[in-house]
């Protein structure tokens, strides 16, 4: 397996290495449609666990790995630990701080909204927590979803 | 698991446009579909965008409906969604949209909404 940091256990599936471009966003969900199945969580809760991660790996891509000569790595590792799934996700571009709190525009029509902003509110709203660490030698978000949620 | 790549296409049903997407709109293919819809945002169009082969849809399919709504809204001209899947309808709900955004179940529904 490979990890950018720390290793975890119980594992649901090898880690997946993947290159910073977002040809690889089909790639990470089928990987975390798998894991899900595995962990049997329900329909419904892998759709968002698939989207949050998504919009995380997105988010890396093009503004993490933004203007990188060739493109960076990205790992996701999915373990099953108690009652809960994790998803780790592994990038060494640049850190940000990302936002989880709502858009101002949520409750505007849409022809008053700015454009971006709903891809980590939209994360944050699919898994029960994310978290975003930025570590000595990589950036790290962290997407839990609770089994006793999904059924 | 090999996914078929994104595939868009219309037709002309009456003065109604009906926009079909195959596959998954995502960061990748986001572009793609916009550049398909540019040019059919005319001023006073009737566009109907079926989602109904729609399986995922992320915060960059989003701008896609974002901005076809804005184009239409401003040119006199209007957008129904139909046939998203619960996830997308989910998706749409989270971030406010679906109280904005003309979206029917059926086709028929949509084009009765378009006449």
């Amino acid at each position: 397996m490979t990890h950018l940091c720390s290793t975890a256990s119980a594992v649901l599936s090898d880690s997946l290495s993947v290159d910073g471009v977002l040809s690889s966003l089909p790639i990470v969900r089928d990987y975390i449609t798998t894991v899900a199945e595995r962990a049997s969580l329900s329909r419904r809760t892998s759709y968002r666990l698939c989207l949050a991660a998504d919009e995380i790996i997105t988010n890396i891509i093009t503004h993490g790995y933004a203007g990188a000569i060739t493109p960076g790595i990205i790992v996701v590792q999915a373990t099953h630990l108690a009652q809960a799934v994790t998803v780790t996700i592994e990038d060494t571009g640049a850190g940000y701080a990302p936002e989880h709190d709502n858009p101002d525009s949520l409750d505007l029509p849409p022809e008053l909204r700015e454009e971006g902003g709903l891809g980590i509110f939209l994360a944050s709203r699919s898994v029960d927590e994310l978290y975003y660490e930025q570590l000595e030698y990589c950036n790290r978000h962290t997407l839990v979803v609770h089994c006793k949620t999904a059924a | 698991m090999t996914r078929a790549p994104l595939n868009i296409s219309h037709t002309q049903t009456g003065d109604v446009t009906v926009v079909t997407i195959l596959g998954d709109l995502d960061g990748q293919t986001a572009s793609e579909a916009q550049q398909h819809m540019m040019p059919l945002l005319v001023p006073g169009s009737k566009i109907l965008l079926d989602l109904s082969g729609v399986g995922f849809l992320s915060s960059a399919g989003l701008r896609i409906l974002l901005s076809a709504y804005r184009q239409l809204a401003q040119a006199g001209g209007r957008l129904v969604l139909t046939g998203p899947s619960e996830d997308i309808k989910d998706t749409l709900t989270i971030t406010g949209l679906l109280r904005f955004l003309r979206c029917y179940d059926t086709l028929p529904d949509g084009l009765a909404a378009l006449a």
